[in-house]
Formats: structure tokens, sequence, C-alpha cells
């Protein structure tokens, strides 16, 4: 409990508010502007909180994560455009309310249920956390390869797209991520004779180029689209009917988001599809649902922003990141040379304690941000593409730059943005090639050990405790999520 | 159906190629044994894998289409029309041109040149606006990233 305390006292820092609210504000700007999705977000801010100590570092860059989900949901409403891939499910019932002329209430509602979800994941995260690293430390390295292996397959197979193709790039990220010197042999893998290779390629550089970049040529490429209406606080207000269909949605979607969020690699993205899908389920009316109802909303985000918050679970217990974004996080955090994992919470609890109460802070500025400001956002969505993203690569050519002062990481990006430009017209997803990227070295470094421990068996590694677990829930989590994706899939077709 | 057919053949191909490179290089260095491993043993392992899925997903292309072509007929949509190329050349040419820019003339030129040429990416962009926008943009990001942010690159510079 004393330890709560200190977090808080930590977290109230006027400095740490600062950076919270910076923080915060960033992401959920960008979380707002279609074609900069919470990985590119917090990409962007990444070279900032190099400046920073680490705690600072990672209350910023959490912000960022959590705002940029958060502003995701505006985009959706007004513009039919997802502002991050986790809010297309929004546009299904957002967008119409915006043609009813309710723009305001939809807003408000997802800024209320995004609010009550990311408390309950809070709750859930201070709750759990401790109890996983009591089990983690328990862990081998043949139980950290299964949980991570299971994070892949789960991340290729479970999120968008097809699962061969996921698959397919989760290697391809592995691949990359070998590129540098091995630490064990000591010898340039990959290098190309470039020694700026050496210490891997720049996470930075991979992020935008395969995130920022594609989907920016992707938004480019198209036409402007619909400009949204002016949206004015009074409109905003929900009537007593509003309130009252959403608090069972917004309830259960936090149970759900709570749910998929710990799962690393399945996340955000899954948890709203099948909170729709449940509410869909669950009513008494789904014929309803697709024509601007508060329960199309206050469910997917809900368990949206729950499993924003408890997708920190694997990664602050484990080391083990749940998403793209968080991966980035994870890289933020080594390079301030905190090693994430079970030692976290024992040698860095200040840290730990203290992110975690920036959580609490974060979710509420982001209340008291995005409803008086939801007039500044719409302001924003009516500025021209012609202006805004020449400034958005302005900033992602710099950022990449500042990160190593090293214009080698520049062309990089070049290259990069080059490949994931061409594997979106491949209908290729970039998530799982991040997420193996990060995870990659330390796939191999415990497969190493495991096979060390074991002598080079490999049948011990399918028997398991924990690998038979995990199998247990990826099997129910296929079942649980396959049937009612394939209904949302259909209905979110009519969306993008 | 046919569209379809074709990207996703391509999209295996460039998977095998990308784990045929690897594999290569990974001939290079030693593989070692299980319990003894080199430096080329889970990078040869992580191609051969990524080789499959690419051969894999070809596979699937062609069983999948030879399984709908009764019934779909339609073309699919070709590679070809889909690709944004003036966006695509627009947005990546301001990506060189700012790595170009800060090589040779310095940050400030470069991040006028990249604004500049982002702004090709749309159609509706007008070359008086863009000028100007880029002009602040170059001011702007040197205000906040050299001086507030002490990025060490020269505002300008004669780098030939």
């Amino acid at each position: 409990m004393g330890e709560i305390l200190d977090g808080f006292t930590v977290a109230f820092h006027l400095n740490n508010i600062a950076f919270c609210f910076f923080g915060v504000l960033m992401g959920t700007f960008m979380g707002v502007l279609p074609g900069i999705g919470s990985v590119a977000a917090v990409s962007m801010l990444l070279p900032i909180s190099y400046h920073l100590d680490p705690t600072s570092a990672l209350i910023m860059l959490a912000g960022v994560y959590y705002g940029s989900e958060y502003g995701g949901a505006t985009a959706s409403i007004l513009l039919n455009l997802p502002g991050t891939p986790t809010h297309a499910v929004t546009c299904l019932d957002g967008y119409p309310m915006a043609k009813n002329g309710r723009a305001g209430v939809a807003l408000f509602i997802a800024a209320i249920a995004s609010f009550f979800g990311g408390t309950t994941g809070i709750l859930i995260l201070m709750g759990l956390t401790p109890a996983v690293i009591a089990l983690a430390l328990a862990f081998g390295p043949a139980e950290y390869l299964l949980v991570i292996c299971f994070g892949l397959v789960a991340a290729a197979t479970i999120a968008q797209g097809s699962p061969l193709k996921g698959l397919a790039m989760v290697m391809v990220g592995i691949l990359v991520g070998l590129i540098g010197i091995d630490i064990n042999t000591g010898i340039a893998r990959f290098d190309l004779g470039f020694f700026q290779l050496f210490d891997g390629v720049s996470l930075v550089a991979l992020a935008m180029g395969l995130f920022g970049i594609s989907e920016i040529i992707a938004s480019a490429g198209q036409s402007q689209g619909t400009r949204p209406n002016r949206v004015t606080l009074a409109s905003m207000l929900p009537t007593r009917e509003d309130v009252r269909q959403s608090i069972m949605p917004a309830v259960r979607g936090a149970a759900i988001g709570s749910l998929f969020g710990p799962l690393p690699g399945t996340g955000a993205a899954i948890s709203a599809f099948f909170s729709y899908a449940v509410e869909k389920r669950v009513s008494r009316k789904p014929e309803r649902f697709g024509t601007g109802i508060v329960e199309g909303i206050a469910g997917p985000e809900a368990s949206n922003n729950a499993a924003t918050q408890t997708s920190f679970i694997p990664t602050l217990a484990l080391g083990i990141p749940g998403t793209a974004s968080i991966a980035i996080l994870l890289g933020a955090l080594m390079v301030h040379g905190v090693v994430p994992g079970p030692r976290l919470m024992t040698e860095h609890s200040d840290l730990f304690w203290a992110v975690v109460a920036s959580f609490w802070i974060g979710n509420v500025l982001l209340v008291i941000l995005n409803i008086p400001l939801i007039g500044v956002w719409v302001r924003i969505l009516m500025i021209p593409r012609r202006i805004l993203f020449p400034v958005i690569m302005c900033l992602i050519c710099i950022g990449t730059f500042s990160v190593a002062n090293s214009v080698f990481d520049v062309w990089l990006l070049c290259t990069i943005g080059f490949a994931g430009y061409v594997m979106r017209l491949l209908a290729f997803e970039p998530a799982p090639l991040l997420l193996g990227f990060v995870l990659g070295p330390m796939l191999e470094e415990n497969f190493r050990r495991a096979m060390l421990l074991s002598r080079g068996e490999i049948l011990p590694l399918f028997l398991n405790p924990v690998g038979l677990v995990l199998m247990g829930i990826a099997v129910a989590a296929l079942i649980l999520v396959l049937v009612p994706k394939i209904c949302a899939r259909r209905s979110a077709a009519d969306c993008s | 159906m046919k569209g379809s057919l074709q990207r996703d053949i391509f999209g295996g191909l460039a998977v095998v190629a990308v784990g045929g490179a690897f594999a290569l290089g990974a001939g290079h260095l030693q593989i070692g044994t299980v319990t003894k491993m080199g430096g080329g043993y889970f990078p040869l392992g992580a191609a051969v894998l990524t080789i499959l899925f690419g051969v894999a997903i070809m596979l699937r292309a062609v069983v999948a289409d030879r399984a709908a072509r009764p019934d779909n007929t339609i073309g699919g949509v070709g590679l070809r029309n889909r690709v944004a190329w003036r966006a695509a050349l627009a947005i990546l040419g301001a990506v060189i041109m700012f790595a170009v820019g800060l090589t040779y003339l310095g940050f400030i030129p470069a991040v006028f040149a990249c604004a500049l040429f982002s702004a090709f990416a749309d159609k509706a962009s007008h070359p008086l606006e863009t000028l100007v926008l880029a002009g602040v943009t170059a001011c702007g990001s040197w205000a906040v990233f050299v001086y507030g942010l002490d990025i060490a690159a020269p505002a300008f510079v004669w780098g030939f």
C-alpha cells in the first residue's frame, strides 16, 4: 500500500504531471488525425523521451499511447475514418450517429465509456500484475520461449488480416531483428558492410516507415473525403435514455477488454470487435446496430481502453509487449537501461508504481481534455490534408534523424517506407512484423538457453505446464474470436 | 479474382525472396549444433521457416483461385490501378530530399525541401501556399528542434 502512495507522490510531481499532460495531449492529437495511429504517435515522441529520465519518459510515452487510442474515436465518429485501427468498429455506429446530427453525444459517450474502461483496466492492472510477477519469477527460458511464441502467433493470427500472411510477417520481422551484432558470438550479422547497422535497424525508422509513411502515402493518394460539421458543447449532452442504454454495454466492454488486453499479441483491436459482436448478440433489437445507437459505441470504446491499460500487464510483468506500440515503449525503456521483466517491480518499484499512478492521472486528464477540447479537434480535422501532411512528414524525418543523429537512419526510413507501402499493396499487415522485430532477439536468446538446458531435446517444451496452459488459452481464444470476428468483419467491410 | 491471385503470388514470392536472402547470408556464419549454437543457427532456421511461409502463401492463393473460378468471373482490381503513384513518389521523394538536404545543405533547406515535396502528394496543393508552408515549417522546426531541443544539425551547410 505504501508503495502505491509513493507512486502517487512521484506521479504528482509537477514535471511528471506536465509530461503526462503533454503525452496525453499529443497522443490524443495524433490519434485524432487520420493517418497517424498509436504506433506512429509513440514513435514520433520517442526521440524526445530519450532526453528525459526513465520514469518521466515512460509516463509521457504511456500517455501518448492511451491518449492516441482515445483520440482515434473522434475521427471514426466524425469522418468515418478510424484514427487508429482499433477504432474501426466505432465507425459502424459512430458515423451514422454523426449523420443523424448526434455527433456530440457520440463523442461524449465515447469519452465516458473510455474513461470507465480505462479505470477498470487500471484496477485490474494494479491487482493482477503482482500476481503475474510472482508467477513469472518461476519462469525459465523454456517458459519465456513459449510465451513469446504464443504472443507472436496470436498477434499474427488473431488480429487483422490473413493469418498466414501475418505469420510470414512475424518471421520477416524476426529476421530483420537479427541484423546487427550478435551478443553471444560477437559477430556482426547481415549488416551488408554498414557499420551503422551494428546496433541493428533503428526501431523508430522501422516503426515510422512501416506505419507512418505507408499510411500517409495511402491517405494522400485518396481524395480528401468528408469534412466534419461543427460540434458544440451543448450538443454533447446525452439524454437520460442514452445514459441508461450505455451502462451495461460499457460494463461488458470493460470486462471483455480486461480479458483480452493481458493476452500478449491480441489486445485492443480484437476486443473492440468482440465487444460489438457481443452487444449485437445480447441486444433485444440487434437490427438497430449500424443505424447509430449508443450501445455500438459504449461497448467497443470501453473495451478498447480497458484492453489498452491491461495490455501493460505482460509488458511490465514479463517484459513481453502485447502490441506494436508497447513494443516501442519497451524499446525506450531498454535505451534508458531499465530492463523490463519480473525484476522490474522489485528493482525499479518506484518506476513501476509511479507509472501506474500516472495512468490514473492520465485517464482523468483525458476526460477533462476531451470534452471541452472537442471543438479544437474538430477544427484540426478540418485542416486540409495538403497542409497537414507536409508538416507531419517533416516531423517524421526529423524524429528519425534525431534518435542517433544519423542520416543513415533517414535513408533506412526511406527504404522501409517503400517496403511498407509495397506490403500494404500486397495486403500484408505491418504490426506482426514490428512485434517479430522486437521479440526476435528475445526469442533467440531464450531458445538458445532452453536448448542448452534441455540438451537439445525439444519434446520437454511441449510437455511444459506453462506451454499447455497457453495452448489452452490460445485454442479458447481462437474459438471465441473467430466466429464473431467473421460476422464483425462482414459488417466492418461497409465501414472501410 | 485474378487480381488477388496475382497480388498474393507476388507477396509470397517477396517473402520467399527475403527468406532466401537471409538464408544465403546465414551461410557465411557458423551454424553449430542445437546445444552449441553458432551465430547462424537461429537465422538459418528462421529464414527456412520464412521461405516455407512464402511458399504456403503462394499455394493458398492458387488453391483459392482454383476454387473460386467457376463462380467468379469478375476481374479483380489489378495492382496497377490501386497504386497511389503520385503520392508514393512525392512522399518517398520528400524523405530522400531530407536526407540529401541534411548531408549537403543543412537542416533548414532539408526541412524546406521535405515539406515542398510532400505537398506534391496532394493534387489540390497551390504552389504559393506550399512555398509559404514549407518556409514556415522549416523555420519553425529549426526553432523547436535545433534551437530548443539541441539536436546536432547545422542550419546551413555547403557540403559539396
